[in-house]
Order: C-alpha cells, then sequence, then structure tokens
C-alpha cells in the first residue's frame, strides 16, 4: 500500500509529513562490501558525506515499507555498486546526540537528509588532508553515526521482499522520571 | 621474467645459503627473479608483484607459498580496482594505480612488521585508508599519491598527528605493531606457508 501510492507520489502529491517524528526510523542503504568489517560491523566510512556535502541520505521507515526502501536502494545499483542491506536509527536517538533530520522530498517521497555538522571538505585530488585533523573531526562524527546506527544485513538481496524479521520500528522510550515535561 | 617459484627453486639449488640477495627490511628492491619486492622483518621478500605469492630465506632453505596475510591485502586492494570515478557522489575518484600501489606497500611492510591486516577503505578524494583498531590504540592512515596522513591515538592520549612525504617504514610499524599488538610474535605471522609443491612447481 504504502509502496503504490507513496513511493510513486512527488514531492507536491507526497502524503508523508514534513516534520520527523522522534519515533521515526530512518534507513541508510549499504552498497560496497569495503563498508562492512569483517566482524560484519559497518565502518565508520559509510556515513561519509560526498564531497562539499554535510548531509547523507537516508529513508523515512513510516514513509516507505521496508519493501520499498528495499526497491529505492536497488534502484541506485551499479555493476560497481551492489546493494547488501540498511542500517538503521531512530530519530529521537539521532537528535539526542546533536545530529538534525529533515525530509528532502524534492529527492523523492520518503527521502531524508541526515546532517553531520561537518563538511567532508573538498581537497587536492589524490591526496589526504594536509592537516590530519581534518581527518580526525570529520571521522569522530561518522564514528559517533556508526554507534548509533544497527547494521541489518540483507541475506536475500536478490529478493524483491524484506526477509529480515527483525523490527525496523523501536518503540520510544517513555520519559524517565526527572524529564522536564511540558507543563 | 621468470615466475617466483621457478627461481626459487633455482636458487635452492645453485645457491641455497647465498645471503647477498637479502635486501634491507621495508627497503623495496629488485629481486634476483627481476620482480619488485618489500624486505620482509625475517629476510627475503613480500613479493608485490607475482600474484598471491611470497617468499624468504630461513638461513638455509628457500620457502615459497602464500603468506595469509598478503593475500587478503592483496584481495582488498585488487577489489578497489573495480571502482570507477562517481562510486561516492559526483565528484568521488576511484583510487588511481600509484594509490594502490602505495597502500598495498604500506599494508605489506606493516604485515610484516608484525600488524595484522588493517581494514582497508577508499576515501572519496581517491585516497586509500589504512586502520587498525585494538583495545589498546588505533592506528589509521590515510595514503595517497605523494603523501600519507593520519594519527596513532592510544586509550587516554591525544592524538600522535601523522603527516609525512613518502611513506613509514618498517622500524615505525614495528613500534606500532609491539603497541598495538603487543602479545603479538612475528615469528608466528610467518608461519602460514604452503609448500612449493601444493603450488604445482
Amino acid at each position: 500500500m504504502k509502496l503504490e501510492y507513496l513511493q510513486e507520489s512527488s514531492a507536491d502529491t507526497c502524503l508523508c509529513p514534513i516534520e520527523i517524528s522522534d519515533g521515526e526510523s530512518v534507513a541508510r542503504a549499504i552498497f560496497y562490501s569495503f563498508h562492512i568489517k569483517k566482524s560484519g560491523v559497518i565502518k565508520w566510512q559509510a556515513f561519509k558525506p560526498d564531497i562539499g556535502d554535510d548531509s547523507i541520505s537516508v529513508m523515512r521507515h513510516p514513509c516507505l515499507s521496508e519493501v520499498a526502501c528495499k526497491d529505492r536502494a536497488k534502484a541506485m545499483v551499479t555493476p560497481q555498486k551492489h546493494y547488501r542491506g540498511f542500517s538503521l536509527a531512530q530519530a529521537y536517538v539521532l537528535r539526542q546526540k546533536g545530529f538534525e533530520i529533515a525530509d528532502s522530498r524534492e529527492l523523492f517521497c520518503g527521502h531524508a537528509d541526515l546532517h553531520l555538522g561537518v563538511t567532508n571538505q573538498p581537497q587536492e585530488p589524490d591526496e589526504p588532508p594536509a592537516d590530519p585533523n581534518r581527518i580526525i573531526e570529520l571521522e569522530n562524527v561518522c564514528r559517533s553515526l556508526m554507534e548509533i546506527f544497527s547494521f541489518y544485513q540483507d541475506l536475500m538481496p536478490e529478493s524483491q521482499a524484506w526477509m529480515d524479521q527483525r523490527p525496523w520500528l523501536w518503540p520510544t522510550p517513555a520519559p524517565m522520571a526527572g524529564d522536564a515535561l511540558a507543563p | 621474467m621468470t615466475s617466483l617459484a621457478t627461481c626459487a627453486l633455482t636458487l635452492s639449488t645453485l645457491h641455497p645459503l647465498d645471503a647477498s640477495v637479502t635486501v634491507a627490511a621495508g627497503g623495496e628492491a629488485m629481486h634476483p627473479c627481476g620482480s619488485l619486492g618489500i624486505g620482509s622483518a625475517r629476510g627475503g621478500w613480500l613479493d608485490l608483484d607475482a600474484d598471491m605469492v611470497a617468499y624468504y630465506v630461513d638461513g638455509a632453505t628457500w620457502h615459497i607459498g602464500q603468506l595469509t596475510e598478503t593475500v587478503e591485502v592483496r584481495k582488498a586492494i585488487g577489489a578497489l580496482r573495480e571502482l570507477s570515478d562517481g562510486w561516492h557522489g559526483k565528484s568521488s575518484r576511484a583510487p588511481s594505480e600509484q594509490v594502490l600501489h602505495n597502500a598495498q606497500k604500506m599494508a605489506m611492510t606493516a604485515v610484516s612488521a608484525g600488524l595484522r591486516v588493517p581494514e582497508i577503505t577508499p576515501n572519496p578524494h581517491g585516497t586509500v585508508s589504512l586502520e587498525w583498531e585494538t583495545v589498546h590504540g588505533t592506528l589509521h592512515l590515510e595514503i595517497g599519491k605523494r603523501r600519507l596522513s593520519g594519527y596513532l591515538r592510544t586509550p587516554g592520549n591525544r592524538p600522535t598527528l601523522i603527516a609525512a612525504d613518502g611513506g613509514l617504514d618498517l622500524p615505525y610499524f614495528k613500534s606500532v605493531s609491539a603497541l598495538l599488538f603487543p602479545s603479538n610474535a612475528v615469528s608466528v605471522r610467518f608461519g602460514v606457508w604452503n609448500s612449493a609443491l601444493s603450488l604445482g612447481v
């Protein structure tokens, strides 16, 4: 149902609310084997923005079902880029750690930008930054994301369906005693 | 170029105790069979050109075979050759042959110094990152065409910044190996060899 009327909808007809609620899950598609450690954990480099950018693409689970997310990810596949699964996180956890998420339906309905607050600065081609602090700055932020996101490897990437039984949506924890409450 | 397998057997027959072919550990040199290699901590070469082959002298006999770690490095670097420009956003660059050569040489020098095989990851700017991470610390090197940049971090300390033209030498990696893998013995690292017969020579 979601796949039928949301995935194909344009920015003007997108029925997904622009506001991203705290309870939403967002998914980042994983494409390269070198972004997965031998232990099966995602590397921090999987969260690196494109050159000159400070944000990475994610998909909003309430707007796109697991199957629609997979469909979108597979549409980005090239001969050198193979779909392997998703890294998932909840919006409120990302916000708690200081990250901003903004709907960007101009790309497609259900697309959002996760802002890191640090830009992957352009530099001399084929050379590392002369100042190693620039590596550390971006790496620290990407490592924070690595710790927040959980990797769901797709064991049947060729299939159209999403076969993993693990939930994509977790309950948002109730406020702890002592947390500030709205009057 | 004579294959390494044939070369090793020939040398074994003609010069079983010839030490003149030994190159300095960590140094890059041509060995007698015309292939480019780097000197290992144990003498002999880890070959950079021949596919999945390395050999060394143990004092009396030439050995040839596959060192698990070098096979793994070569495989990981080889996989990056499939990338083309634009693999990570429009402006991203695939690593050039020179960058891959430099990264492979650094990784193999590190392995020959006793470090484990690093996590090998390309970067959008066309560089390749080598990373070692243990409970004792992290070494991250970003390798380019002409220079490398990175850091060494140990728990509770500020990172030591690294920026160098060219590469790092074997003594440096030995010191890092002692830091990150304190219980690692070099003799164990060189324990996985296939016999010449298993290579069909």
